[in-house]
C-alpha cells in the first residue's frame, strides 16, 4: 500500500513539475517566437503566427538610411568598449592578484561598490561636463570611455577571481625555465585565464550595446524609437524585423563562447 | 655540472613585528653532482633556500654561487638551474609533449630540436615505449596519474639540461605506495645524470634513503650537515636527535654518577667514547633508540627496569613503551616476543649506540 501511495505521490509531483516547467517554457519562449515569426509578416500583430511570408521588412531596412549604419554603430560601440574594459581589466587583475598591495580588498570593493552606486543617471551631468571639457562630445569614443569607466571595477573583481585560482607555481616554473615576463604572460597566463577575458568580452559587450544612446551616432537601440508612427503606434513589421537583426551578433558572441567554454559564468564565485 | 656555495646567505621576509628571519647567515658547499637534502620542520628555511638557489627569492644579505659564477643578483632563467615544483606546475593547457618542450621553446630552440629533446627525455624517464604510455605525450596534464606527472615534470627539468636539480618535495604530492617507487626511481635518475642536486624534504626517511648528504635545518640555520649515517647515528643535538629516525629516539634526562649515568632510577653505562669529558653531577641528556635494546623478561645488569603500557605493532617489529619509575621508555622487539601490557622487563640499551648531551649537544 505504502509503496503505491508514494509511486502515485510520485506521478502527481512530476506531472505538476512538468506542467509548470511548461508553462515556464511558454512565457519566455512565446516572445522569441514572436521575435522570429513576425519580420517575415507581412501584417504582422502580437500572435505568433505568419499569415503572408515576405521578406519586404527587411528591404524596407535595408533602403532605411539609419537603420544598417546604426548597427554597425552599435558593434562598434560595444566592440571598443570590451576590448579596452578587458585589456584594462586583465592587467589591473592580474597586478592585484600577484603583488601584495596593502588594503587590496578594499580597493577592490570599494570600487566595485562606488561603480554600482554612482553610476547612469546620477553620473551624467559629471559625465557630460568632463566629455565636453576633452572635446569627447560626438564622438564614439566618447561613449566607449564612459561605459569602459563604467564596466572595468566589475571586470577587474571577476578577472581576478579567475587568477587568484591559477597557482603562482605555474609562472615561476616558467621563469626558472629562463621565460620572459612577456613569454610567461603570452604562454601561461592569458591561455590559463583566457575563459574569464572571454565571458567579460561578452559582458562588456552586452551592455553597451544594449544600452548605448547616443542620439548623435545613432546606434542601434535608438533608431528602433524611430520605427513609430507619427502617431505613436509601433510599426510592428519592422520593429520586429530590426529586433531580429539586432540580436544576431549577440546570439554569434554567444554561440562562440558557450561553443569554446561552456559557457562558465563562474568568475567572482567560488566553484 | 657545478658545485653550489652559499656565504653568509640570510633572508628576512618583512611583517609586522619587524621580521621574520627565514635564512640566518647560510654557508653551505653542495659538492658537484651530488644529492643533496634539505631537512626540516615546516617554517625552518629550507624552501626558503632552495627558492633563493633557483633566484625565485632575492638574499637580504650574503652570497650565491653556482659553479665558478655569483650568481646572487642572476635572474632565475640564467642560473642553469632547473626546477620540480611540490604540485609539479605542468601547464594544463599543454599537452605532455609541450611541457617537456617548453624550457627549449623559451629559449627559441627549433622545433626539431625541441622533439628531440622532448623523446630524449621521455625515454629516459619512462614516458614511453611500454603499453601504459601509448599516447601519454598527447595528453594534458589533467589526464595523467599522479606518477606520471611526476615524471613528466622531472622530464621538463631534464630537457633544459641543466647544471642544477632544485627539488621541492618531490615526492609528497604522491600516496604511500607510489612515493616508495618514485623514490628509488629518482635515486637511479639522480645517478645516472649525476646533476648537482638539492631537494627539499620534511620527511626524514625521505632524506635519508635518497640523499648523500643532508643538511637538517632549524630556524633558519644548519643543525648538522652529514651523511644519513652519520646524522643518524651521531645527531649533533637533541633537535636532531628527535627529528632523525622513524620511531623516536629516548632523550631521558639524568646526571653522571661515577661513570655511569642516572637515568629513571636506573643506572645505565656511560656510553662509548664519554669516558673523561662529563664530570659528576652534570645535568645530562641520554639518547638511545628504541632499535638499540637488548629486552628481556630476565634481570639485566645496568637496563632499565619498567612495565609495558602500550604495544604498538610496527609488521616486522614491536614497539613497545615502558614505564620506568614515571618515564616512558621506548624499544623495539621482535615481532615473536610479543609481551603482555603490565608486564616487567628489562630493556638494556646498547652501550656503543647510545648518546650523551649536554645543554643540548652531542659530548664525544
Amino acid at each position: 500500500m505504502t509503496m503505491r501511495d508514494t509511486t502515485t505521490g510520485a506521478v502527481v509531483t512530476k506531472i505538476g513539475r512538468y506542467t509548470f516547467l511548461s508553462v515556464l517554457l511558454g512565457f519566455f519562449a512565446l516572445p522569441m517566437l514572436w521575435l522570429a515569426s513576425a519580420p517575415f509578416n507581412a501584417h504582422p500583430t502580437l500572435n505568433v503566427s505568419i499569415s503572408s511570408f515576405t521578406l519586404h521588412n527587411f528591404s524596407v531596412l535595408l533602403k532605411d538610411p539609419y537603420a544598417l549604419p546604426s548597427l554597425w554603430n552599435s558593434l562598434l560601440l560595444a566592440g571598443g568598449t570590451a576590448l579596452l574594459t578587458v585589456g584594462f581589466a586583465a592587467a589591473a587583475a592580474y597586478a592585484l592578484s600577484r603583488v601584495r598591495v596593502p588594503g587590496r580588498d578594499g580597493i577592490l570593493y570599494a570600487l566595485l561598490l562606488l561603480s554600482s552606486i554612482v553610476t547612469g543617471t546620477a553620473a551624467m551631468v559629471p559625465l557630460f561636463q568632463l566629455a565636453f571639457k576633452l572635446h569627447l562630445i560626438d564622438s564614439r569614443l566618447g561613449v566607449i570611455l564612459v561605459f569602459t569607466g563604467g564596466l572595468i571595477p566589475a571586470a577587474i573583481f571577476i578577472l581576478k577571481d579567475f587568477t587568484d585560482s591559477t597557482p603562482k607555481s605555474y609562472e615561476e616554473s616558467a621563469r626558472v625555465f629562463g621565460a620572459t615576463p612577456f613569454q610567461i604572460i603570452r604562454h601561461i597566463v592569458l591561455p590559463l585565464i583566457r575563459p574569464g577575458p572571454v565571458v567579460n568580452v561578452w559582458g562588456s559587450f552586452l551592455i553597451p550595446y544594449i544600452l548605448v544612446r547616443n542620439p548623435d551616432k545613432y546606434p542601434a537601440a535608438v533608431v528602433l524609437y524611430t520605427f513609430y508612427t507619427e502617431g505613436g503606434q509601433p510599426n510592428l513589421a519592422l520593429i520586429s524585423a530590426f529586433s531580429l537583426l539586432y540580436s544576431i551578433p549577440v546570439i554569434l558572441l554567444y554561440l562562440f563562447v558557450s561553443h569554446r567554454y561552456g559557457f562558465r559564468f563562474h568568475g567572482g564565485i567560488k566553484r | 655540472m657545478a658545485q653550489i656555495r652559499t656565504v653568509d646567505l640570510t633572508k628576512t621576509f618583512p611583517d609586522a613585528a619587524g621580521g621574520v628571519t627565514a635564512l640566518d647567515a647560510l654557508t653551505l658547499t653542495v659538492d658537484d653532482g651530488e644529492f643533496f637534502a634539505l631537512l626540516g620542520p615546516s617554517g625552518c628555511g629550507k624552501t626558503t633556500l632552495l627558492r633563493t638557489l633557483a633566484g625565485l627569492e632575492t638574499p637580504t644579505g650574503g652570497a650565491v654561487h653556482i659553479g665558478d659564477a655569483d650568481v646572487t643578483h642572476t635572474p632565475p632563467g640564467k642560473r642553469g638551474v632547473a626546477m620540480v615544483f611540490q604540485d609539479y606546475a605542468l601547464f594544463p593547457h599543454m599537452t605532455v609533449t609541450e611541457n617537456i618542450a617548453y624550457p627549449l621553446r623559451v629559449r627559441g630552440a627549433s622545433k626539431s630540436a625541441q622533439r628531440e629533446a622532448v623523446l630524449a627525455a621521455a625515454s629516459e624517464l619512462g614516458l614511453t615505449g611500454t603499453e601504459t604510455t601509448v599516447g601519454l605525450l598527447d595528453r594534458r596534464p589533467g589526464a595523467l596519474s599522479g606518477g606520471q606527472q611526476q615524471r613528466v615534470a622531472l622530464a621538463r627539468a631534464t630537457a633544459a639540461n641543466p647544471t642544477v636539480f632544485l627539488f621541492d618535495e618531490p615526492l609528497s604530492n604522491l600516496d604511500a605506495r607510489l612515493r616508495l617507487e618514485a623514490r628509488t626511481f629518482l635515486k637511479r635518475l639522480q645517478r645516472e645524470l649525476a646533476t648537482t642536486t638539492v631537494f627539499v624534504t620534511h620527511d626524514q626517511a625521505e632524506a635519508l634513503a635518497l640523499a648523500d648528504r643532508i643538511a637538517v635545518m632549524q630556524s633558519g640555520r644548519i643543525r648538522q650537515l652529514g651523511t644519513p649515517r652519520e646524522v643518524y647515528r651521531r645527531p649533533a643535538n637533541t633537535f636532531v636527535a628527535s627529528f632523525i629516525g622513524s620511531t623516536p629516539m629516548n632523550l631521558l634526562e639524568g646526571t653522571v654518577r661515577d661513570g655511569r649515568v642516572l637515568v629513571a632510577d636506573s643506572e645505565i653505562a656511560r656510553p662509548d667514547g664519554t669516558a673523561g669529558l662529563v664530570a659528576d653531577g652534570t645535568q645530562v641528556v641520554l639518547g638511545a633508540r628504541p632499535e638499540y635494546f637488548r629486552v628481556s623478561p630476565a634481570p639485566l645488569g645496568g637496563a632499565f627496569q619498567g612495565t609495558v603500557a602500550v604495544v604498538e605493532n610496527l609488521g616486522s617489529s614491536l614497539l613497545l613503551t615502558l614505564d620506568v619509575a614515571g618515564t616512558p621508555v621506548q624499544a623495539v622487539v621482535g615481532e615473536e616476543d610479543e609481551p603482555e601490557p603490565g608486564a616487567t622487563l628489562w630493556a638494556l640499551p646498547r652501550q656503543d649506540r647510545t648518546l650523551l648531551y649536554v645543554d643540548g649537544e652531542l659530548v664525544g
